[in-house]
């Protein structure tokens, strides 16, 4: 399979579909906010799954709906939220590096668990470089596909980035080790004391620990609002001098009802911040959708720096899981003999009525993705 | 009473160095000072990025490399050196950024307003707005939005009761006793007194925004005609 460029047009966007990376670096002192992906763990492993460096531009989904066609043979990979992925009729699984053939539509269902996607394609997703990163910020529209949402008709070209290392074949699956984030949705979200904790008594800091929050539906990009109990501060000081914001932070406006900042936040704000979330549970609150519930309980730094570098050690150097279901075979064309590997996909079903999809790999030759008609 | 500095480990990845709790000159120059000497410093490789504030700076850094504790100690020392020095001659040296602005008319439909509530002329009201040098405390909210200080608190002027849906960009506006620059067209409720035709983020520019946090800027008053034939060339 080759590298070329492909160029992949958007049939339905869903809700919400851009175009992330890690988000734009160093311009907040310009006001320029960060932006990027959402569920970190989840865009990290899409790009190792296609053999891209982890800051390889991809697109993300918000709450699925998506439809993609690509107009030559590639390589992608599905992660975040749990999802029914298709090629065109086939099933196709996700967590796991698949070859789309050329010509054929890649579609993704509304999640059952979980609200972000994130689509991976081999060589990235190539949109200007703005400030140093692809990714899209609504508010200022700058970076990704003209500075916006991803709509019907429009045409992105896959880039060249690569790890630098042979691209994992189809059928490659995630560390074993790795636990998607949606089906993390019980546990208490862990939270360090926020620089602005002085603001806020003993009481209302106890209610915000042993309450339980729901999501609303107003969460977006920018943060994660949550409806609950009042947390009041002491004598009203909700507002600050505007002060640096972060990811994770957990602000509480006059309101009462606190806000997780997400990827989107401006680079600054004047409300006081109670908690910050610590790193390695951000990707378990972006993955909870409008309705679920979501509690906090206090850890300690260390505790954090330890979770967070562990977590960062798995994504980053857990060795993918080879393809499981394998087989050799050969076949004799004019007098000739063809060794051909085939690779079934972790979802591949014998009995499917439909066929299914394959990945042949002839003579250690090329990849190629082959549909196959089961004969009943 | 709190301390100051005060070096707070704001999340597991960042850190907020507080030089006080109020908008004020001195202050917010160390907050630049020590963005400075930690860019000198041997800490610089470990730090993703630096947002500065009116009166403190988040240090962003690695977690998957650092630890908290493994930069406590030299980041303190710092600190205390910046926090210890005399600060009197802020931007000494600095140049004062000059911006052109076309006042009142269709480019300043709010003039009148603020003239009408300091009890002054038209030209009174640009004549305390452009005599005066703004320091850029900070940038935030938006791409090169400033949060500038100084102005005259003859010239202060409540919010509009009702906020415009589109307020073009280059907009120069009061509310209450801050002015400001729409970089970009947005929604607004400043009461607005002028406009520049100088874009004052680009991306594709280095650096993006043609105001500098930690500067001065002036604003220099242009005729109509001069606004047009600028704005026709850029």
């Amino acid at each position: 399979m080759s590298d070329s460029p492909a160029n992949i047009e958007i049939a339905s966007p869903g809700n919400l579909l851009t175009v992330q990376d890690l988000g734009r670096r160093g311009s907040q002192r310009f006001g320029v906010s960060v932006s990027g992906v959402l569920d970190l763990q989840a865009a990290i492993l899409a790009n190792r799954l296609v053999g891209n460096p982890t800051s390889s531009a991809m697109l993300e989904a918000t709450f699925g709906g998506v439809a993609i066609t690509f107009d030559c043979e590639t390589k992608a990979a599905i992660t975040g939220a749990t999802v029914d992925v298709h090629i065109d009729d086939l099933q196709m699984p996700i967590w796991e590096t698949i070859i789309v053939p050329a010509g054929s539509t890649l579609s993704i269902s509304i999640p059952t668990k979980g609200l972000y996607s994130y689509i991976a394609v081999a060589g990235g997703i190539d949109t200007p470089d703005v400030l140093g990163s692809r990714s899209t910020h609504l508010g200022s529209a700058l970076g990704g596909h003209e500075g916006r949402a991803l709509a019907a008709g429009d045409v992105l070209e896959t880039g060249s980035d690569s790890s630098g290392q042979s691209r994992p074949r189809a059928g490659t699956m995630a560390p074993r080790d790795i636990v998607p984030a949606c089906d993390d949705d019980v546990r208490r979200v862990r939270v360090l004391p926020g620089p602005q904790n002085g603001n806020f008594d003993d009481d209302a800091q106890a209610t915000f620990v042993n309450s339980t929050f729901t999501i609303s539906n107003v969460t977006n990009r920018q943060g994660a609002r949550l409806e609950g109990p009042t947390i009041p501060a002491i004598d009203g000081r909700h507002d600050i001098v505007s002060d640096p914001a972060y990811m994770g932070a957990v602000q509480i406006p006059s309101d009462g009802q606190p806000i997780v900042l997400l990827a989107d936040r401006q680079p600054t704000g004047g409300y006081a911040k109670i908690a910050s979330v610590i790193t390695a549970d951000l990707p378990t609150v972006v993955q909870r959708p409008p309705g679920s519930a979501i509690a906090f309980e206090q850890t300690d730094l260390e505790t954090a720096q330890r979770e967070a570098k562990a977590l960062s050690e798995i994504l980053h150097e857990s060795p993918l899981t080879e393809p499981s279901r394998t087989f050799a075979s050969n076949f004799e064309i004019d007098g000739e003999t063809y060794n051909v590997e085939l690779v079934q996909p972790s979802n591949f079903e014998e009995n499917d009525d439909v066929g299914a999809i394959v990945y042949a790999t002839m003579d250690h030759g090329k990849e190629n993705a082959v549909r196959v008609e089961t004969t009943g | 009473m709190t301390e100051y500095p005060r070096i707070v480990p704001a999340s597991d990845s960042a850190i907020l160095v507080e030089f006080g709790n109020s908008i004020d000159y001195e202050i917010n120059a160390k907050v630049y000072a020590l963005q400075s000497e930690i860019e000198r410093s041997d800490l610089a490789t470990s730090i993703i990025e630096f947002i500065p504030s009116y009166r403190s700076l988040l240090i962003e850094y690695d977690n998957s490399r650092h630890l908290f504790a493994d930069l406590e100690d030299q980041l303190t020392s710092i600190v205390e050196s910046v926090g210890d020095s005399e600060i009197s001659n802020l931007d000494a040296g600095s140049e004062i950024h000059k911006i052109p602005v076309a006042y009142g008319g269709d480019y300043g439909p709010d003039l009148q307003n603020v003239a009408d509530h300091a009890e002054l002329t038209t030209d009174e009201v640009i004549e305390i707005h452009s005599g005066t040098d703004y320091h850029v405390f900070m940038l935030g909210f938006a791409p090169g939005f400033p949060y500038l200080g100084g102005m005259d608190e003859r010239i202060a002027c409540p919010r509009l009761a009702t906020p415009r849906t589109l307020v073009p960009a280059g907009a120069v506006g009061i509310a209450e006793s801050q002015t400001g620059v729409y970089p970009n067209p947005s929604p607004g409720g400043w009461q607005i007194i002028g406009r520049t035709p100088i874009r004052l983020f680009d991306a594709e520019a280095d650096p993006p925004s043609v105001m500098l946090p930690g500067t001065k800027v002036n604003f220099v008053p242009m005729s109509h005609d001069e606004f047009e034939s600028q704005a026709g060339t850029t």
